[in-house]
């Protein structure tokens, strides 16, 4: 048995070796930190059992957030082989651990990934750099075969013989040796490492070392030498790639290329606002003119599916049930409890796909990275960072998943309020509850609607971090933000099917589970009494009419005080899509909705199913990351944010139904008076004056930054 | 001068980086080291986020980090 880690730089496509060497289909994606814990799968390889181990990305071996530290005690506690996987086009960075990684004497094969991403004039000279290492080098691309394996089991048989490593002649290496060898030989840290570590400042392995008093007043003043150690090792990379690398052509003058329009300081944002846009278009846009409807790829296919559905699976099932002689509560049970319950979930299935497609896809070309960088500023106003952008990104596929990745937050207050609003992003499960509700009330508008729980969505995490801001308990420190922005990259056709068949597969998978069985549970809890007897064709004096009946009353003010809402909003903590198969189980979107204020009802209820409190998924995720004490305080922030908006959102609509004249009159006073508010506070907060000392014009004291030469 | 003073279309050279240790650390990880050079690329809509080129790569880093960097014009 051989264990073998893939280490490397953040996002130079560790998982994608890992997923290729053992057919996993672990979450990749075009930005850093996607990997947030260590995974491992056992394989055989001419005739060997290997471990293979994925590790979470690490710029150097004196990490600073949680998920890198596993890596570190990875690389440290052994495995018997380190695969170095590296970005060709940022080889400089990437040898920056590489380095660090032979400093402490590792075993290390170098895997040179995305070689067919380096531009024609460029060529690298492979054994050049395993000569110069003293490693194996192995070029790598996406569709790389046994070679990698096959080099990584010769460097386990056949010892590797590490280059000696100049650079480091240049630090006061000798005089800390004398200090702390005894230590280093007891705390089993090889010498000369356990020296550039002093040097480095790392606590890690300064504690480990154990030193005394004396040896730490000895060792003083060689603190804060770690700008020293790193031009060192830069200084020796920058030697090494003027070697390997040779290049013919000119070098590029547009470096920044789409970039210049796509981050413009003003086109930014409208920019991506125009590309979110059109994707909701795509997905879900329908508009009816006459009898006429225009759709998108979305519309089209979920016609197609729910055609399918209704023709060759339901129809023949009740038919062929009725021909049977079926005891009428079976054939209730399957066709409207099972099949009804399913389906109503299953016809979504394409826009569903569709939306996590466009999710993977602006995450894989890299844009992500971008919007990151463009709304840094706004989220540092209300203390969140760019880099939580990421985790609320993947919240509109899926929270539970989504929670995880805040972990790559180095502030921790910041990463618990991540976890807190990412449920507020709305996701994926949430979807077939707004289409069915919008297709039977605010058909032409259906786009719009969605559009605005989403936004909704993001109006309530953007008013809570506000808040949080200024209160000191919920203060984020102000961590720097530095991230770097990888180059734009399209994911190839294969990729492209792999993404939508497994999201298809998952969702199908959920369906024929969670939504399964609790369609069953339901149709039978409503259609059946306390004392086991049918109830026929309505639900009342069943068990679900007397328990959801009891606390339906809760959400009367709201505009859905009956027991078929609360059943499906009771079922939905199991699983969202649990909310829309419900209210079909129990008799149709009609029965839910009823009055002269359907559509306030409606509307009210889609705002209380996008804010309420999430699944049990994400529950036990928010919990396991930040505390149960934690997912209590969101558990309430998102019932009262879910509560409160409901409340006014039914209000306002029953206004507008009622009194349409009152209620545009008084919003447009409203408005009026925000605009004047903002205007005025705008006035009269103090204008800043420039600092004065600087040499350029700055525009503020504050934001200059300047501080002396 | 540091790295929030620098004007677009020049280069510039690294010249220290100190302060705060774990930002420094993370700087100089990320290749912010004494000797590189380094240009601007963009500012961010709003804040003081700015993008800066590094060995080839684009780099988002804010004022609190970027005034960590000292700079001087590149002479090459």
């Amino acid at each position: 048995m051989v264990n073998i880690s893939l280490a490397g730089n953040p996002n130079v496509g560790k998982t994608t070796v890992f997923n290729r060497l053992t057919k996993s289909f672990e979450h990749v994606g075009n930005w850093h930190g996607v990997t947030v814990d260590a995974a491992s799968k056992e394989i055989s390889f001419e005739g060997e059992r290997l471990i293979i181990t994925d590790l979470p990305g690490i710029y150097s071996l004196t990490p600073y957030s949680g998920e890198e530290c596993i890596s570190r005690d990875a690389i440290y506690t052994g495995g018997d082989l380190i695969v170095n996987v590296c970005d060709a086009g940022n080889l400089a960075r990437n040898l920056y651990l590489t380095l660090q990684l032979l400093e402490y004497g590792a075993n290390v094969v170098l895997a040179v990934n995305m070689v067919n991403e380096l531009s024609r004039d460029t060529k690298l000279s492979y054994e050049k750099l395993s000569r110069t290492l003293g490693i194996k080098v192995v070029p790598i691309d996406l569709k790389f075969g046994d070679e990698l394996l096959t080099e990584a089991l010769d460097a386990l048989k056949n010892k590797q013989k590490a280059a000696k490593l100049v650079y480091l002649d240049k630090l006061p290496l000798d005089d800390i040796s004398r200090v702390i060898k005894d230590n280093a030989y007891l705390a089993g840290i090889p010498e000369r490492y356990a020296v550039v570590k002093i040097l480095e400042g790392d606590a890690y392995i300064t504690e480990k070392l154990n030193l005394t008093e004396r040896q730490m007043r000895e060792l003083a003043k060689y603190k804060d030498r770690q700008a020293e150690v790193a031009a060192a090792r830069y200084g020796y990379i920058d030697k090494i790639l003027s070697e390997v690398f040779t290049y013919s052509g000119n070098e590029k003058n547009d470096r920044l290329g789409i970039d210049r329009i796509l981050l413009n300081k003003y086109l930014a944002l409208p920019v991506f606002a125009l590309i979110i846009f059109s994707i909701f278009i795509i997905i879900f846009g329908e508009f009816r003119f006459g009898d006429i409807t225009v759709g998108f790829i979305g519309y089209w296919l979920k016609f197609a599916l729910s055609a399918f559905i209704e023709n060759c699976i339901k129809l023949p099932m009740s038919s062929a049930l009725t021909d049977a002689d079926a005891l009428p509560w079976v054939t209730g049970l399957v066709t409207d409890g099972i099949i009804g319950g399913m389906a109503s979930v299953l016809i979504f299935l394409p826009q569903i796909v569709l939306l996590f497609f466009f999710l993977a896809l602006l995450e894989d070309s890299g844009y992500i990275s971008r919007v990151a960088f463009m709304t840094d500023g706004l989220f540092q106003k209300i203390g969140l960072s760019g880099r939580s952008v990421f985790t609320m990104l993947m919240g509109f596929g899926c929270s539970a998943t989504a929670v995880l990745t805040a972990r790559g937050l180095d502030d921790d207050m910041m990463r618990k309020k991540t976890v807190a609003l990412t449920p507020f992003m709305s996701c994926s499960a949430k979807l077939p509850v707004y289409l069915a509700i919008c297709s039977a009330y605010f058909a032409a508008g259906q786009v719009f609607v969605i559009i605005g729980m989403y936004l909704i969505g993001i109006g309530v995490s953007v008013a809570y971090a506000a808040i949080g801001q200024r209160i000191s308990r919920f203060k984020s420190g102000s961590t720097g933000f530095i991230m770097e922005l990888p180059p734009y990259r399209f994911p190839s056709g294969a990729r492209i099917f792999q993404l939508l068949w497994h999201n298809a597969k998952t969702f199908v998978i959920r369906v024929g589970t969670a939504v399964f069985l609790l369609s069953a549970v339901v149709w039978l809890l409503s259609h059946f009494t306390f004392g086991f007897v049918y109830t026929g064709n309505s639900t009342e004096g069943s068990m679900l009419w007397h328990i959801a009946g009891a606390v339906s009353f809760i959400f009367a003010p709201l505009g859905f005080g009956n027991a078929n809402a609360a059943a499906a909003l009771i079922s939905g903590l199991v699983a969202k899509e649990a909310v829309i198969s419900t209210v079909d189980a129990l008799g149709g979107i009609n029965t839910v909705f009823t009055g002269q204020f359907a559509s306030a009802s409606a509307f009210s209820f889609l705002v209380f199913t996008l804010l309420y409190i999430p699944c049990i998924a994400t529950l036990t995720a928010t919990a396991k990351e930040t505390g149960v004490k934690w997912m209590f305080f969101c558990s309430a922030l998102q019932l009262f944010a879910a509560y409160t908006l409901a409340l006014i959102s039914y209000w306002t609509g029953v206004l507008f139904i009622s009194h349409t004249g009152i209620a545009v009159t008084v919003f447009a006073v409203i408005t009026v008076a925000l605009l004047a508010a903002a205007a005025a506070s705008y006035l009269l907060k103090n204008k800043e004056k420039p600092c004065g000392a600087c040499r350029k014009k700055c525009k503020s004291r504050k934001s200059c930054g300047y501080k002396g030469e | 001068m540091n790295l929030t003073q620098i004007k677009t279309n020049k280069k510039y050279i690294i010249t220290s980086v100190s302060g705060d240790n774990t930002l420094c650390r993370r700087l100089l990880d990320m290749g912010f080291a004494p000797g590189s050079e380094i240009s601007d690329a963009a500012s961010a809509p709003f804040g003081d986020t700015k993008l800066v080129y590094l060995r080839g790569r684009l780099i988002a880093l804010r004022s609190g980090a970027a005034s960590l960097v000292k700079v001087e014009p590149s002479r090459g």
